[in-house]
């Protein structure tokens, strides 16, 4: 065994190893004149033997040694002894977040109380003038009392110093550590301030909601890319009970840029005390009912009493209980069993238990089982659809969607059938006048038409054409286009061969004709082009342009074109970041918004003047915009409205049928209430690339595939409003 | 033609493109580019994604053969590598052979996959500009250029009488028009410097013909006409 000698670092002596990480050997150690227990932190000797990250070292460990904040693992002392460079620190006795997270999912309320401690720490740290630069689950500790610490303050920068600039990239996973919590700019090598540490504390954050990194990849290249130049994920896409708020923190937090994150930790710790202080008022809207389904059931007596039991109860509680999330509105009161189960739970590992949580969330499950039943059917009818199992006319599960109070339509919808042996990814789809057909254009150069009561193909108008990607029909005319550039035209009933009507510079990608039947609008790969429909065909009106006077852009993957329906206005999407609005009648430009942070994919015009939905193809979901008002910034709509959103369909006046790519998820959304209120499971998890709407409002079709594995589909939808129904 | 042996690649880069110490941090800094780049080559979201994670894999192993390297600047280099991988990732993926015609539709310069590169590599030099902007008053005492400039750029309709009143607001004490104006000539003039820096260090020989060149490519001249003789 070692002699008391060998195991001395100046007066400290070294009981044990605590543990290792990419900063260094942790001990146990022993002040010997003050005789208490501390931690100490062996720096790795690459980092001692460079003389500038020593001397930034101590400069730094000084710092943190003036901080004496709560919420940060206190710096007793730094010192340089037998050529090893140490840092003695306060002993935290409890476990890391990186610990409580491998052994369980923790309920979203603690997470969030979690993070928002850290950040109060962070507070305090950068009004120091510190920045951590290695913010990340197991740099967060909670001691077994409950308090929440900061830890490793001062070492990354100095870390990084002793490292060359290509290892400190290009061999973080073996030296730096992880690169999962690393900000865009911290990975392009760029000075970093604050707002990078809220990066980190954004990914941690997202990492406590959902047990895994934002970017799971195990390369760190990849990893580091996709800080970079990814989509920053959802959480609610990987746990759906998850309030909007919490999704909002992380997005902001881990905004590319920095001028689009939170300006402040301390603004970031107002948004996450906020979402807290919901939950202490909350009126106990359960996450997974609020957000899920959105479903409300009719408040009875028995929950009104109970809510305004429990609604008392948060006074009593402190800062860390309750776990309730917030009600979209406040009189659809509603009570989870899963939610209080959630809650119980977490109360009872609260650090300040008392008898009072435990027996109020007894009583709270009692309630819950009481309201088991209730929920019961709700919960069968919202599960996610198997479409093998179905008839061609079975009806398809749907949600219940019977929302208190005076909610506006809802729709809900029903799976009719899907059109039988599609082999191809199928990009466009449009129903014919009467609604009694759907045309449909293939990957595998096909332009069809299909009988949707008898579910079989009546004509095949383009069979060997390559990739087309837009159909569009009007009484008359069918229009299609795609990857050969040709913008082809049929008279629908004249059985003539098809004209061509132009050939565009670059692939066709989507198509709209006006409601009125004299316009048609083609979307392509770099330009938007006008025509007129007329007796003999079209004639090009010419190409619309989306630049404005700031920024000369031409139009770039105009994924859908669309008119309103009183034919006067043009709306187009390009993935190059902007919704651009024309006079129908002449093509000339109205307006135009660029949304730099977003791919946008879809639009849809609105019944009310002036207003149309535009959707991201990122995490944003959908955003209004008054196109006559060039001062309004469009508005994010609140709800979850999942990510990815491919394509959007209007039905009656208040709906939005909204289909998000990557989880299969088509969507009900109320626009006067701001709120999804029904969700359907498709079979295909890749989500559908097109829908269309019949002119009559009862029919939706939707359309997709897999372009890799040669699978295609056209599914029809029937729409059921539920009020009107009620009231019939 | 020029082929580059696999080994070489990242040697080069460091080689031919001196201020480029660093050239994995460059391809981070590039990274929405390499992405737009990818995904309108090959259309598909999914596709493109593990193009962009084959591109990367490749570079970290330093076995990737672009075909061209010949034209000196760091952007073309790059974008003839992603290319390689995109276009080999579409021959193994699609089940016809890649016509002529579609090879040609990616290459040629002005394809729809050239103009997404072009503006993405724009918006990120632009970034980058802002960035350097910011970290510049944030390091220099009583300066405001990022402020006053960002202020500009969010109300391109105001005039500069409305935008010193709102300037005077965050600043706390009055400012007039003229002061404003001031201010925001030597902001652009700074940020027309942190644009061209930017773009010299993307060239292998910059030249004030050749930043020129870059400028007019990337449609940045708008930033820089006024300051360009000051700024080069």
């Amino acid at each position: 065994m070692a002699s008391d000698d060998d195991r001395k670092l100046g007066k400290y002596l070294l009981q044990s190893r605590l543990g290792q990480g990419g900063m260094g050997i942790v001990y146990l150690a022993t002040d010997t004149r003050l005789r208490r227990d501390v931690a100490i932190k062996v720096l790795p000797k690459a980092m001692a033997s460079n003389a500038d990250a020593v001397k930034r070292f101590f400069r730094e460990a000084r710092v943190a040694a003036r901080l004496n904040h709560p919420n940060v693992v206190a710096v007793h002392d730094v010192d340089q002894q037998r050529g090893l460079c140490f840092l003695v620190m306060e002993l935290v006795k409890g476990k890391t977040a990186a610990e409580l997270i491998a052994e369980e999912c923790l309920p979203w309320p603690e997470a969030t109380q979690l993070i928002a401690d850290a950040c109060r720490g962070l507070v305090a740290a950068h009004a120091a003038g510190l920045v951590h630069r290695d913010i990340k689950p197991s740099n967060i500790m909670r001691t077994n009392d409950g308090l929440v610490k900061l830890a490793d303050f001062g070492l990354a920068k100095a870390a990084d110093d002793s490292l060359t600039a290509k290892e400190s990239v290009t061999k973080s996973g073996m030296i730096l550590g992880t690169p999962h919590y690393m900000s865009p700019e911290q990975c392009r090598g760029e000075p970093t301030d604050a707002r990078s540490d809220l990066y980190s504390l954004g990914a941690t954050y997202f990492t406590l909601l959902t047990r895994q990194p934002p970017y799971p990849d195990s390369q760190p290249m990849q990893i580091m890319f996709a800080h970079c130049s990814k989509p920053i994920p959802d959480p609610r896409s990987m746990r759906a009970d998850l309030p909007v708020e919490c999704a909002e923190i992380v997005l902001k937090a881990m905004a590319k840029s920095r001028a689009d994150r939170f300006s402040s930790a301390k603004e970031m710790l107002a948004a996450l005390n906020a979402l807290l202080h919901d939950v202490r008022q909350a009126d106990f809207v359960p996450a997974d009912v609020a957000e899920v389904e959105n479903i409300a059931i009719g408040a009875t007596a028995p929950v009104d009493s109970f809510t305004s039991l429990a609604v008392n109860l948060p006074a009593t509680l402190n800062q860390q209980t309750a776990g309730m999330a917030r009600a979209d509105n406040p009189t659809a009161t509603l009570i989870s069993t899963a939610g209080w189960l959630d809650w119980s739970y977490w109360a009872s590992r609260s650090a300040r238990r008392n008898v009072a949580i435990v027996v109020t969330a007894l009583f709270a499950i009692g309630i819950g089982i009481w309201f088991w039943h209730s929920r019961e059917t709700v919960q069968t009818e919202s599960g996610s659809a198997n479409l093998s199992n179905l008839n061609s006319h079975d009806s398809m599960p749907s949600t219940n969607n019977s929302r208190l109070g005076s909610v506006a339509n809802v729709e809900t919808l029903s799976f009719v059938g899907e059109l039988p042996g599609i082999e191809s990814e199928v990009r466009g789809v449009a129903f014919s006048h009467d609604g009694k057909s759907v045309f449909s254009a293939s990957r595998d150069g096909g332009v069809r038409q299909w009988n949707i009561s008898e579910r079989k193909m009546t004509r095949e108008f383009l069979s060997k054409a390559k990739d087309v990607h837009a159909v569009a029909a009007s009484q008359r005319w069918l229009a299609a286009g795609g990857e050969d550039q040709i913008l082809w035209l049929w008279e629908i009933e004249s059985r003539q061969p098809a004209i061509e009507l132009s050939k565009l510079p670059s692939p066709i990608m989507s198509l709209a004709i006006s409601p009125n039947g004299e316009r048609l609008a083609v979307g392509a790969a770099n330009s938007i082009e006008l025509y007129e429909l007329n007796a003999q065909g079209g004639r090009r009106i010419g190409e619309l342009t989306n630049s404005d006077e700031r920024r000369e852009m031409p139009s770039y993957m105009v994924h859908c074109v669309a008119f309103s329906a009183d034919s006067q206005w043009l709306a187009a999407t390009s993935w190059y970041k902007s919704v651009g609005v024309w006079n129908a009648d002449n093509g000339q430009l109205h307006a135009v918004k660029r949304e730099q942070a977003h791919d946008l994919m879809s639009v849809v015009f609105l019944p009310q003047p002036d207003r149309l939905i535009f959707g991201a193809h990122n995490n944003d979901g959908l955003f209004i915009w008054n196109f006559n008002d060039k001062n309004l910034a469009s508005r994010p709509l609140k709800s979850s409205i999942g990510r990815n959103v491919r394509s959007i369909a209007l039905i009656g006046s208040d709906s939005v049928i909204v289909n998000g790519e990557w989880d299969g998820v088509i969507r009900s959304y109320a626009i006067a209430d701001d709120a999804v209120v029904g969700r359907f499971q498709q079979e295909t998890k890749s989500g559908a690339t097109n829908m269309a709407v019949s002119l009559d409002g009862r029919q939706i079709v939707t359309c997709g595939g897999d372009a890799k594995y040669s699978r295609g589909y056209v599914q029809i939808w029937g729409v059921k409003n539920k009020r009107k129904e009620s009231s019939e | 033609m020029t082929q580059v042996t696999p080994k070489s690649v990242l040697e080069q880069i460091s080689t031919c493109w001196p201020m480029i110490n660093n050239p994995v941090q460059f391809v981070m800094r590039y990274a929405r580019a390499i992405q737009k780049y990818v995904a309108a080559i090959v259309r598909d979201p999914h596709d493109a994604e593990e193009v962009a994670q084959d591109f990367l894999v490749r570079v970290f192993d330093k076995s990737f053969c672009p075909e061209n390297v010949s034209r000196g600047r760091f952007r073309d280099y790059l974008k003839s590598a992603v290319r390689y991988v995109a276009i080999s990732h579409l021959r193994k993926r699609r089940a016809v052979e890649l016509s002529e015609e579609m090879l040609a539709a990616i290459i040629q310069p002005d394809s729809v996959a050239d103009l997404a590169w072009t503006q993405e590599w724009q918006s990120c030099v632009l970034e980058r500009a802002w960035q350097s902007l910011e970290l510049h008053q944030q390091q220099t005492k009583d300066n405001w250029f990022y402020s006053v400039l960002r202020l500009h750029t969010d109300h391109p309709q105001e005039s500069s009488e409305e935008l010193a009143i709102q300037f005077a607001e965050q600043l706390g004490r009055p400012l007039r028009a003229d002061a404003f104006r001031q201010q925001l000539r030597r902001a652009r003039k700074h940020f027309a410097k942190l644009i061209v820096a930017e773009v010299r260090q993307t060239l292998q020989n910059p030249t004030a013909q050749t930043v020129e060149k870059e400028l007019v490519d990337l449609h940045l001249m708008p930033y820089v006409r006024e300051f360009l003789t000051v700024a080069d």
